[in-house]
């Protein structure tokens, strides 16, 4: 496999993965009684937010290696 | 009274720019349709921040995480987050065709590729008569604002700011709608910042508000949320949604033409989830903190878009004008930039003999006629108690994403064939229908899900079975 193509291979292997981190199944219920809420908000949220920022490293890093110019 | 001076200062700062770009427009179509393109990172990153958040971000939002939850905030911020890698996917290939063909609109590129004006048209009128609907969104949301700030029933509100839009929309071209888009976006984010500060003190702080509004409705604080909304199925269609939805957008489409260089794509690309993290939580908390006010009995079922109007108004009085005309800035951005290429393709596509005026200036008209029709579907065929989340999400959204995988096909495959894209297409909205009235069962899922899939299906099965025409 080409230089080229494990790039765009991991880099749709990593879009992949975020999308499917953002299926937070496990969170679905939440917050019970029993979960903490932080500054009065359920955890899911910051996770949402942190996945969210996460996006931007992502298309931080497809900009400056897989998205070439057009020369 | 200063909401009034506000917006008069507001219109004059919009007609001023539009008169100003139309002053360095040159009167060529690439100009006045693309501004030459010409924008620069700056320009292009807040015209499509501008541009893809609408009355929808201020009301709709604020209304449905009333109703639904804070997973209103999960289907919208990291949905439309992740869509940008579609400027890269979409975007950077649109871009260099638009360059090397001179294409303008999103059907020309899609009809000329396989040298199809069939093709080309039937994408122009998917477009167009989804497009229509979520204008008239954006008057309706002018209205429900105006009518909240000066008790004028919203249909005459809505009427006069698409009367104003039309105006600087026909001076300035995509100049004066990315210069205005700038603008606008700034405010729309200054407001909604101050706007979610200034309540959050005024309820005793951020964790107040949040435990107020928890203590009120804990239903609201988790997922499935309020009304069993945010089923697993919901919220993998929402998230799905987004990245086949968004770019298939004219306006949003049309603006990967107007960059400068890829390094301005680039740049969207990278700062859009940055925006979205935050300008997203705000409307979605607004909403939610309302159940914990005396607010909470006064807002009727089907009048929840008017929740962020009612709590800025009585949590954060001294900046309410100011707040208000944010939102006015986030649905004229929207609607100019509608109005902009909904005129654009049906001038440039539409295949008629156009000798005695100049494609811009029958651009210019069409705006008129659009301004006309959209005015027409508020006064008479809007049913406000869907919200504006259900009118949209009915009509615009599904519709538009079956055009996404056509794209793609047009953009990356070689194999695919005219005939392929446009019974992708043709199957793909009647099955929009089909699921989304129950004729087929959706399992949960949105209409839209399955028929993208459908199109996906039908695309390239029929595109295998048929021939491409040599040389295209």
């Amino acid at each position: 496999m080409e230089e080229k193509q494990k790039i765009t291979v991991f880099g749709f292997i990593v879009f992949l993965a975020l999308f499917i981190l953002s299926m937070d199944l496990w969170g679905w219920g939440q917050p019970t009684s029993a979960d903490p809420l932080i500054l009065g908000l359920p955890i899911w949220i910051y996770y949402l937010i942190f996945l969210t920022l996460a996006t931007f490293v992502f298309f931080l890093i497809i900009a400056k290696n897989v998205w070439r110019d057009e020369k | 009274m200063i909401f009034l001076a506000l917006v008069i200062i507001y219109f004059a700062v919009l007609l001023s720019l539009g008169y100003f770009a139309h002053r360095i427009t040159k009167k060529t179509p690439q100009d006045y349709f693309l501004a030459n393109r010409s924008f620069g990172p700056m320009i292009l990153f807040f015209t499509l921040i501008a541009t893809n958040f609408s009355a929808f971000t201020f009301l709709g939002f604020a209304g449905s995480s009333y109703k639904y939850g804070l997973g209103q905030y999960g289907i919208m911020g990291f949905g439309t987050a992740i869509m940008a890698i579609m400027f890269y996917v979409i975007g950077r290939k649109v871009w260099r065709f638009g360059k090397e063909k001179d294409y303008i609109t999103p059907p020309e590129l899609i009809g000329k590729q396989l040298d199809s004006n069939g093709l080309r048209m039937l994408f122009m009128s998917v477009m167009v008569i989804f497009t229509i609907p979520y204008l008239a969104t954006q008057a309706i949301g002018a209205g429900i604002l105006i009518e909240n700030m000066t008790g004028i029933v919203w249909q005459v509100g809505a009427v006069a700011t698409m009367i104003v839009i039309m105006f600087y929309v026909i001076s300035g071209g995509m100049r004066g709608s990315g210069w205005t888009d700038v603008i606008q976006g700034i405010i729309m984010i200054v407001a909604l910042t101050l706007a979610v500060i200034f309540i959050s003190v005024s309820l005793g702080g951020f964790e107040s508000a949040n435990t107020a509004a928890y203590a009120a409705k804990p239903e609201l604080f988790t997922r499935p949320g309020g009304n069993d909304f945010f089923i697993p199925q919901i919220w993998f269609s929402f998230m799905f949604l987004w990245i086949f939805a968004d770019p298939m957008f004219p306006q949003i489409f049309s603006r990967f033409y107007t960059a400068k260089n890829e390094k301005s794509l680039k740049t969207a690309m990278v700062f859009y989830p940055i925006v979205v993290s935050f300008l997203f939580l705000f409307p979605v908390l607004i909403g939610v903190w309302a159940h914990g006010t005396p607010l909470a009995g006064e807002i009727s079922s089907g009048r929840e878009d008017s929740v962020l109007p009612m709590m800025v108004e009585t949590y954060a009085t001294p900046i309410y004008s100011f707040v208000m005309i944010g939102a006015l800035a986030a649905l004229m951005s929207t609607a100019d930039s509608q109005l902009l290429s909904l005129s654009t393709m049906l001038s440039r596509d539409i295949p008629f003999k156009k000798k005695r005026f100049s494609e811009i200036n029958i651009g210019k008209i069409l705006v008129v006629v659009l301004t006309f029709f959209a005015i027409v579907f508020v006064v008479m065929g809007y049913d406000p108690s869907t919200g504006i989340m259900g009118t949209l999400v009915k009509t615009t959204f599904s519709g538009l994403a079956v055009l996404c995988p056509t794209t793609i096909a047009v953009l990356y495959w070689k194999k695919v064939t005219k005939w392929g894209c446009i019974a992708s297409i043709i199957v793909g909205e009647i099955s929009v229908f089909l699921f989304q009235y129950n004729v087929l069962p959706s399992f949960g899922f949105l209409a839209a899900i399955w028929a993208v899939l459908i199109s996906i299906i039908i695309l390239v099965i029929v595109s295998l079975f048929t021939k491409k025409r040599e040389g295209v």
